[in-house]
């Protein structure tokens, strides 16, 4: 069953790896700060491949009087690795500082230059595990709020809660200060409404859910958005909004899983009763906190008041397991279990 | 212990084990079970629950799959443990793949036919005949982060430098960047250079050698490579999952793609089928749909995600038979992508997603095409070739009553001639597929004790007559002692007519002169003999390409009247 974990005192854990092997530069109980590299991998940066046979013109049985250089030697721009001698000298050299890595059939490939590929962490916090060759997770603590989808940008910044009527001209040209924020509006952002925001330079947008008209713009901006409930004209429940509330003007950080993927909000913070030595799988069960996921109740939340042993007939003429869910307006819904996101909170919530 | 045989099948959402015995001297299914997937995480949470599902069927069933403490072991120590196990999987990202061949025609174009039944993403197809200069191609070789790479072209004896200069690029791909995961190479090219690619690539047991895919100018032969692209997959699947490989090392078994698996299968039925057509399977999935087609000895296959865009949105709400906005429908459909579980319990939500399965079976079914153009699938007139029986699977199948399945399946289809839909209900050609090569017995029998359901017979009418006129008299003999029934059927009519249960029903077609019924000749009719099926035999004279109102309302109103005609 899926999951979102919408709570204060988190533990929160962030993989950071390289896409291939390379060096960690970091040990676990390491404190790291933002844009700290954790790992790096150094690989040539081009490649040339040459063809000595045709472009010098040398007889294959007579290649190796020609070469000058060995396979796996270093070499400086400008060296000759090839010299066929007689009128006019033909030389083959070295464009850039490098190394000769393959000699065969004659073909010379030298590797140039060198390229790092770095892994640097998004978010403040402790190295707690060590991915060895790879990575490090970090470990910190703070208020969580995850969301179901993002657009692959990672991003911090102070969070404000956009509050702003977006239907009155005359506020159209009074769009609070938004540099470099995260901001979180709950009105219905169109795209005419999402150019709006960004021309005010945010570091982030997050919203409750993102209307489909907006998908494609959302995942080509230079700026992260991330969407709490994913898609369509959701408003955001109870829980979320005053977890939102605890983070007005605090530094936050957004966290994307990649592009298409979900997203998490954290806001740094003390450590609270939660410990990820003792926690347990929460699973779905009477009183839990579920979000509904479909019409005519989507993003609605409420709690689990039975789940019956038997199957139940829907209008689709479809059977499945359901769940007896309580609105917070105190509506009881029969909903398939899989219809459900489970909500992780704080147990006053 | 009676003899047991127990095939997994590791699939996007949910992991699926069948127990398969003896009764009375023939095999049969016996149990099954099913967990959720857990392929992301460490191997700890792979273990379990692969370990929950054997767990399932051992206490259910007689037979041994765990050790006294309940663990997965060597299965080999274990009294009662079945004969042999076999694995399959369609969980898993595609694997990115590299097609390299010297000719667009005689190479690539084969060897996209190949790999598409071993769930791979094409990234990069390198044709030789461009005359790519060597750094370029290295270039390309080397930032194209590929998984897994395919080398084919080249007549036996024939041209071998642009090859070897492949294979020499190939060899620095391999050795001089550092991978998390191993690429694996396939060669299946001029068989000359084999042992040089080989000796040149130094891939170790990364390397894996294959007959040419081309056998002779313009003829190729896919299952000559099918053994080498088995164990590069398998290779690669063992390094992604963790867990895996010691969960097929415990279990003594070989994981193999769930496509491939069933295409075993697909095929064997066309073998022995005898009736000239081809079989064809669809797998609906919720968020991809898998076109298995065999025909003339020929197994073709793929798996298909349908990216959303505002095209494929409007196509799928035009098949809708609910009214509803664009925006509530695309929200739907990109909701739906993040949770494949969901279940739609209003008739609003059924009605976008089986107006969006139509269109996802539509737009694999074309996808194939292009794969193979001999395939037979026109995407305004349907599937012009025939194949005998379509066997329906997936999840979104098993969502919808029998007359919903039939109903999406026919309009994503829309199939010429006569047909016969099969439901495999329990996916049971996945999972005789890993079986196939431990016991072919197992697999005879078990599909010879009729183990799909018949959804239905469906007579599709070719005719070119405006909507309303006559085009077939359709005659019904339910046995001596009951009344001939008589249908008329018109242009743009969808009919039901019931079999008898439990026995035969015979009808005799009458066809006008300009309509076909798939007998040969437009015109030329004749008895036909269907078995009792769960809708029974649907007549679809509505015509090729489907002939709909422009208007929304009325539209709807068309596909909700045809859907009922079918069941209701």
């Amino acid at each position: 069953m899926s999951k979102v974990i919408i709570q204060s005192g988190q533990p929160v854990y962030k993989q950071v790896r390289l896409p291939q092997p390379g060096t960690v530069l970091v040990r676990t109980g390491q404190e790291v700060e933002v844009g700290d590299v954790l790992a790096e991998a150094v690989i040539p940066r081009e490649f040339q491949v040459f063809d000595i046979v045709n472009h010098l013109r040398i007889p294959p049985n007579r290649l190796e009087q020609y070469l000058k250089r060995l396979n796996g030697e270093a070499v400086k721009k400008g060296d000759v690795i090839a010299q066929k001698p007689g009128l006019i000298t033909r030389i083959f050299r070295a464009s850039q500082d490098g190394k000769i890595v393959s000699m065969r059939e004659g073909r010379v490939t030298l590797a140039m230059g060198e390229r790092k590929l770095q892994v640097r962490a998004p978010i403040a916090g402790t190295v707690v595990e060590l991915i060895p060759g790879f990575g490090a997770v970090i470990g910190l603590t703070g208020n969580l709020v995850q969301g179901l989808w993002s657009n692959g940008l990672n991003a911090s910044g102070s969070f404000t809660r956009l509050e702003f009527d977006f239907n009155d001209p005359q506020q159209r040209e009074h769009l609070p200060e938004l540099v470099d924020k995260v901001v979180y509006s709950g009105a219905i952002i169109t795209p005419e409404r999402f150019r709006l925001i960004i021309a005010g330079k945010p570091a982030a947008i997050v919203l409750p859910s993102l209307v489909p008209g907006l998908i494609k713009e959302a995942l080509k901006s230079p700026v992260a958005v991330m969407s709490l409930n994913g898609f369509g004209d959701q408003v955001i429940d109870p829980v979320s909004l005053e977890l939102l509330g605890e983070m007005q003007d605090h530094e936050v950080f957004l966290l994307s899983d990649g592009k298409d993927q979900p997203a998490e909000l954290v806001m740094p913070g003390e450590g609270g009763q939660n410990s990820a030595l003792f926690d347990e799988e929460v699973t779905l069960g009477l009183g839990s906190m579920v979000r509904l996921l479909g019409e005519p109740y989507l993003g609605s939340t409420g709690r689990v008041v039975e789940l019956p042993d038997q199957a139940e007939r829907f209008a689709s003429g479809l059977t499945a397991k359901v769940a007896v869910v309580e609105r917070h307006d105190g509506e009881l819904i029969r909903v398939p279990v899989t219809n459900l996101l489970l909500m992780e909170v704080n147990p006053k919530d | 212990m009676p003899k047991t045989y127990l095939s997994l099948d590791i699939g996007k959402s949910q992991t699926q084990a069948w127990l398969f015995a003896q009764k009375d001297g023939t095999w049969a299914v016996q149990g099954t079970a099913s967990v959720p997937s857990a392929i992301e995480g460490d191997g700890d949470q792979f273990r379990k629950s692969i370990q929950k599902l054997l767990s399932q069927i051992e206490q259910s069933h007689e037979v041994r799959l765990l050790d006294d403490h309940g663990k997965i072991t060597n299965i080999r120590r274990l009294d009662g443990a079945p004969a042999s196990i076999g694995m399959s999987m369609s969980a898993g990202k595609p694997l990115r793949t590299a097609l390299i061949g010297l000719s667009e025609a005689y190479s690539i174009a084969p060897l996209r036919r190949l790999v598409s039944l071993f769930n791979c993403e094409v990234v990069l197809e390198v044709n030789l005949q461009e005359n790519l200069n060597a750094t370029t191609q290295l270039d390309r070789l080397l930032t194209s982060d590929v998984e897994l790479y395919v080398i084919g072209g080249g007549a036996n004896g024939g041209a071998q430098k642009a090859l070897k200069t492949v294979i020499d690029n190939l060899r620095l791909v391999y050795h001089l960047i550092p991978r998390a995961i191993r690429p694996q190479i396939v060669y299946c090219g001029n068989q000359e250079l084999a042992e040089y690619a080989q000796s040149e690539i130094e891939a170790g047991l990364d390397m894996h050698l294959a007959s040419n895919i081309q056998t002779n100018p313009g003829q190729e032969d896919p299952s000559l490579v099918w053994k080498a692209m088995l164990k590069a997959f398998e290779r690669l699947r063992l390094q992604q999952i963790p867990g895996l490989a010691e969960v097929v090392s415990d279990l003594r078994t070989h994981v193999i793609p769930s496509d491939f698996s069933a295409g075993r299968m697909v095929r064997f039925l066309e073998r022995s089928s005898g009736n000239g057509k081809g079989v064809l399977m669809l797998r609906v999935d919720a968020d991809t749909v898998s076109v298995i087609a065999a025909r003339d000895q020929k197994l073709d296959g793929l798996c298909h995600r349908l990216d959303v865009n505002d095209e494929v949105l409007t196509a799928a709400k035009a098949l809708s038979i609910q009214i509803t906005d664009m925006n509530s429908f695309a929200a739907y459909i990109y909701n739906r992508a993040l949770f494949p579980e969901y279940i739609p319990a209003t008739l609003e939500d059924l009605g976008i997603e089986h107006s969006w399965a139509r269109v996802r079976i539509r737009e694999a079914l074309a996808a194939l095409q292009e794969l193979d153009p001999d395939f037979g699938y026109n995407p305004s007139l349907g599937l012009v070739r025939a194949y005998e029986p379509i066997i329906l699977s997936g999840s979104e199948m098993r969502l919808a009553l029998p007359h919903q399945g039939l109903m999406l399946a026919l309009d994503g289809i829309l199939p010429h001639g006569i047909t016969t839909i099969l439901q495999d209900e329990q996916s049971l050609l996945t999972a005789l597929g890993s079986l196939a090569p431990y016991d072919p017995m197992l697999a005879v029998q078990v599909l010879d004790n009729q183990v799909f359901t018949n959804l239905a017979t469906i007579i599709s009418v070719g005719t070119q007559t405006s909507e309303g006129q006559k085009v077939l008299q359709i005659e019904v003999n339910e046995g001596e002692q009951m009344p001939r029934l008589y249908h008329k059927i018109q242009a743009g009519d969808l009919k039901r007519i019931e079999t008898l249960v439990n026995s035969k029903t015979e009808l005799y077609l009458s066809p006008q002169d300009d309509s076909d019924v798939g007998m040969g000749l437009p015109g030329l009719g004749g008895w036909v003999t269907v078995l009792d099926s769960k809708v029974g035999v649907v007549v679809d004279a509505r015509g090729r390409p489907l002939n709909l109102p422009v208007d929304e309302i009325a539209r709807a109103e068309k596909l909700h009247n045809w859907l009922w005609e079918l069941g209701g």
